[in-house]
């Protein structure tokens, strides 16, 4: 009797590869993965951004200067001391916001030591920064090959300089992952009026970040469906360009169908955003303290 | 190449904000003139697609995957100016939610990525390509314009990074922000995207403007001069 099973049925794709505790997947999978990162990322800032903190109680625009002047403060103070005193407010700050402290110093410490430490780390050497030896690493056989000195060794002012970067990044990603933890990207939007930034920018940066999310559940849809109906490797060289070109005239159809859908609401080209929460007196208090502090810090 | 905070001196980020806070106001006008009222849903469905271009992941030598920033085959497809817009909008939006590349930093990792890319990659595009309509040619300025976008880019970088001890340092000499200079910035960068991502880039840009040519051919910008700011780059 003849084997009337379809011959796709009968090859056998081999098993994910298994390296330690991690299933090792298609770069395609890999990307898919991304997508769901950006879900839970902006789902879990969303979430955060609804808790009961100081943080959380502010006016958008309050919380975007916060951000402006703080990062700037960061960024021209030269001392170490300096930025550990920041740091200081900032933890604080994130005390009273009940932001989750350990997931975001984690988050933090990963980027400081990334950044700033690893980053850095061949700048504490006197090949980069010449000065008082604090540790000798290797005396060369051969004198001033490549200009390199003849003894390796790590500097004071090395170690001074890795550890401001790293404080630097450290205090830079605070303030930001401060304000983006307990502010939704649409409230962050909408307090970047106060620069005078024009809202029809902003609004295009809104749609944008909203219809990411249309798109991205398409291309996962997609992707989900090819793996469902293909058994062994596709062509990934032709299936990628298909699917954004795929994507690329969706992207047009929609933009037909947004317009009209505009147009047909009364949209005339003059761009207002809504919901913009007025000042409260909260935001006037805290924006004081925020600027007193900051202004001590400028001085210090 | 998202440069973090903390590696650029007021010096360098100031400018570079008013540098390409420039270019978007000369983008936004351009594009508003043209489009009028379409203007936002096309420039906003252009940032989308450009969005989705980068989180295609590839392998690259070595175990990792990198993403193609895209800024070519967007300036191929939709043109320079729209490019401007539209992956600034990706990068502000990454810089804000995902923290790739800092506050500070935004106005020189537009420049770079969004500006000088999709600004070279026309260039090159146009001149590799002359007048011919011939299929291996326009694969071939499709890859060299993926290709020099990304070392403009990557150089632009390499460059911001590498002043930082010249124009930012302490009396003694000691750097105050990115600690290496320009003899080591630029063959880092440059050497690491030259044989690695710029390929990389490039044959996304080819693979891509191969699909589009054969199956849209009247999508693409250069191709239709009535699509935003046609034949005016």
């Amino acid at each position: 009797m003849n084997n009337k099973v379809p011959s796709f049925l009968l090859t056998t794709q081999p098993p994910p590869e298994v390296r330690g505790a991690r299933v090792k997947g298609s770069f395609i999978d890999k990307g898919i993965g991304h997508i769901s990162k950006f879900y839970e990322t902006v789902f879990l800032q969303w979430e955060l951004s609804r808790k009961d903190g100081l943080f959380q109680r502010l006016n958008a625009r309050t919380k975007v200067v916060f951000l402006v002047f703080y990062i700037f403060i960061v960024s021209v103070k030269k001392e170490v001391s300096s930025e550990i005193l920041v740091a200081v407010f900032i933890f604080l700050f994130v005390l009273l916001s009940r932001v989750g402290i350990f997931k975001f110093y984690w988050k933090v410490f990963i980027a400081g030591f990334l950044f700033g430490v690893l980053a850095g780390l061949p700048a504490a050497l006197n090949v980069i920064t010449p000065g008082e030896t604090v540790y000798k690493i290797i005396e060369l056989q051969r004198a001033r090959i490549y200009h390199l000195p003849e003894t390796i060794t790590v500097t004071r002012e090395g170690i001074l300089l890795v550890m401001m970067l790293t404080a630097r990044v450290v205090n830079s990603v605070s303030i930001t992952l401060l304000v983006v933890s307990t502010t939704s990207f649409s409230d962050i939007l909408k307090g970047l009026r106060v620069f005078r930034v024009p809202e029809y920018f902003l609004m295009i940066l809104s749609l944008s970040q909203k219809y990411v999310f249309i798109f991205l559940k398409m291309l996962r849809d997609m992707h989900s469906a090819k793996k469902a109906r293909l058994i062994g490797s596709a062509d990934a060289a032709g299936w990628i360009p298909g699917r954004i070109a795929f994507i690329f005239n969706k992207t047009q159809l929609r933009c037909e169908d947004v317009n009209k859908a505009m147009v047909g609401r009364g949209f005339t080209g003059e761009v207002k955003l809504a919901g913009l929460e007025y000042i409260k007196t909260v935001d006037i208090m805290y924006g004081a303290i925020f600027i007193a502090l900051w202004m001590v810090l400028l001085i210090l | 190449m998202h440069i973090p905070d903390g590696y650029l001196s007021p010096q360098t980020y100031i400018p570079m904000f008013a540098v390409t806070g420039t270019f978007w106001a000369v983008a936004l006008r351009k594009l508003k003139k043209e489009l009028s009222v379409k203007e936002i849903p096309y420039l906003t469905m252009a940032s989308v697609f450009s969005f989705l271009i980068m989180m295609f992941n590839i392998p690259i030598p070595g175990g990792t995957t990198g993403h193609a920033v895209g800024a070519a085959i967007v300036a191929t497809v939709l043109g320079p100016w729209t490019a401007v817009v539209a992956v600034s909008v990706v990068l502000i939006v990454q810089a804000i939610v995902f923290g790739d590349g800092g506050i500070t930093a935004i106005g020189a990792n537009c420049f770079n990525m969004a500006i000088l890319m999709p600004f070279v990659s026309s260039w090159v595009f146009r001149l590799v390509r002359g007048k011919s309509s011939d299929g291996a040619r326009l694969s071939a300025a499709a890859f060299l314009s993926g290709y020099a976008g990304l070392l403009a880019s990557a150089l632009a970088t390499a460059v911001e990074m590498g002043i930082q001890p010249i124009i930012a340092a302490a009396p003694d000499g000691t750097p105050l922000y990115a600690p290496y200079p320009l003899s080591v910035t630029i063959p880092a960068i440059a050497l690491w995207h030259m044989f690695l991502l710029c390929i990389v880039e490039g044959m996304l840009t080819m693979l891509l403007f191969r699909y589009f040519y054969k199956h849209e051919p009247k999508g693409l910008y250069w191709a239709n001069s009535s699509v935003v700011g046609g034949g005016r780059t």
